[in-house]
């Protein structure tokens, strides 16, 4: 007989690029758990907090709403979620990185006056 | 108290046959049980009447969720073979209790014992049809039923068969309704869920009827089924006021299979209001329906090559359905009152779980 999961139980924790992720087991809200849900992994959402790979890419989740970038692949399930998009390179669990260049951080570029090491 | 006689006919064979107290398949649902918690005293009021009081025993131990006693009783009960009635109800039972083991071999050997229950006028082989396609929607195949029922028109039949009728038109129509509302059948001018949406204008009267016959059993079947409807369209304050009085009538006589039979479709509505009642009886519910959605799956997925999906859970479960029934993710968050993006989660985890491609494909597996 598999153990019951509880709330705050730990799901998975892995590493993409230079980020670690943590994700466990809970409820988004009281009411979830007064329907009588079971507590689910609770990912990041990164459309509120974004956070960037090394190379300026953004971490994205699978079932994220599409961008006006969005370019669906042969099969798609109709959703247009992040899961149908050419440029999502998925990674662990349901968290990937998009990699269309639109999307991509701007970051301090080689040359730059406020560039401390110059 | 019930009437008993015992009328003895000769058949056309020349053997003789029991006339049954109540012409009706299932005589649990009929005027013969009036007050929750009477099971017992009815019982022994049909002492003079050995096989009345077997039948309705046997259909007691069904509601009760004691299928191993329902088998004993309705083999029995079929070896001595007697009236149409009897051989017809037997049949019923031991069908359904053949569903509750997910017993492919036993289903087919009961349906063989309706078909061959002896029939002697038009009407009861319309019965018969009709028996045939009650035993088959319990595994939601509704293909045959026979059109004059579809349309409700089955006033034709004894009046005592009738409480038991209108359960079964209401489970047939609420089968239909969740069909048609994952886009398998259409009417003209009735998409989506608006069939589900109307049955309670058409259950509601039903259940005033029932009380006014005071048949009990019927009475916790059309509340449960259209608080199924209520559930699943929303409305959980309607639905739960029809649940807490099914559970009323239930508990005395431990009706508890009753419950069982429907825990699903309430994903875990039924179960906190059990719980909130008698945790005790909560807990042997529980357990019956554990046993019976392993039974039922098996019979339903080998009997109609399908593949429905125990392993969702209830929130995958619920969120699911309302996928297949053509909600968005909005519609849905909105009803179930959590974020847009929990909502597309769920319907995520359901669909890569039952590998599906496509949300409308999630109909077969809920």
């Amino acid at each position: 007989m598999t153990e019951k999961i509880r709330e705050g139980d730990v799901y998975k924790v892995f590493t993409i690029d230079n980020t670690t992720f943590e994700i466990r087991f809970g409820y988004e809200s009281p009411i979830e758990k007064e329907r009588g849900w079971e507590p689910t992994p609770i990912y990041p959402d990164f459309t509120k907090e974004p956070k960037y790979d090394s190379e300026e890419y953004p971490f994205v989740t699978v079932y994220q709403g599409v961008c006006p970038h969005y370019k669906p692949r042969e099969r798609v399930s109709g959703e247009e979620w992040c899961a149908d998009c050419e440029w999502m390179e998925k990674h662990e669990a349901y968290i990937g990185i998009c990699r269309c260049k639109e999307r991509r951080r701007k970051s301090r570029e080689v040359g730059d006056m406020n560039d401390d090491t110059n | 108290m019930a009437e008993n006689y015992i009328k003895v006919e000769k058949t056309e064979d020349g053997g003789q046959s029991v006339r049954m107290p109540r012409k009706s398949p299932f005589l649990d649902m009929t005027d013969l049980y009036t007050e929750p918690g009477s099971a017992e005293k009815v019982i022994e009021s049909l002492a003079d009447h050995p096989e009345a009081q077997a039948l309705f025993a046997a259909e007691i131990a069904y509601s009760r969720g004691e299928i191993d006693k329902v088998i004993a009783h309705s083999k029995e009960f079929l070896r001595s073979r007697s009236g149409f009635y009897a051989v017809n109800a037997g049949g019923m039972l031991l069908a359904l209790a053949a569903m509750w083991n997910g017993d492919i071999h036993l289903w087919r050997e009961a349906k063989m014992h309706i078909f061959e229950a002896p029939a002697k006028n038009a009407i009861d082989k319309e019965i018969m049809g009709l028996s045939i396609a009650c035993v088959d929607s319990a595994v939601r195949d509704i293909s045959s039923y026979p059109e004059w029922f579809a349309k409700g028109r089955f006033g034709h039949l004894p009046t005592d068969s009738h409480p038991a009728a209108r359960v079964f038109y209401i489970k047939y129509l609420l089968i239909y309704a969740q069909d048609m509302a994952k886009n398998k059948f259409t009417l003209s001018d009735v998409s989506g869920l608006g069939l589900m949406k109307t049955m309670p204008y058409i259950v509601e009267p039903m259940i005033v009827q029932t009380q006014v016959e005071k048949t009990v059993i019927p009475e916790i079947y059309l509340r449960l089924l259209v608080a199924i409807a209520y559930h699943q369209t929303g409305d959980d304050k309607s639905a739960v006021v029809h649940i807490d009085k099914a559970i009323e009538l239930a508990l005395p006589d431990k009706l508890l299979g009753i419950l069982a039979e429907h825990r699903r479709q309430f994903d875990s509505l039924l179960d906190d209001r059990i719980a909130l009642i008698d945790p005790v009886s909560c807990k042997k519910y529980k357990e019956l329906h554990r046993g019976l959605l392993d039974g039922w799956t098996r019979l339903h997925n080998s009997l109609l090559s399908r593949t429905v999906n125990n392993s969702f859970t209830i929130r995958e479960r619920e969120i699911a359905r309302l996928a297949a029934f053509g909600l968005s993710n909005a519609e849905i968050a909105k009803q179930l009152c959590i974020s847009v993006s929990m909502a597309k989660k769920a319907v995520y985890d359901a669909m890569n779980k039952a590998g599906c491609n496509k949300r409308e494909e999630l109909g077969a597996f809920v």
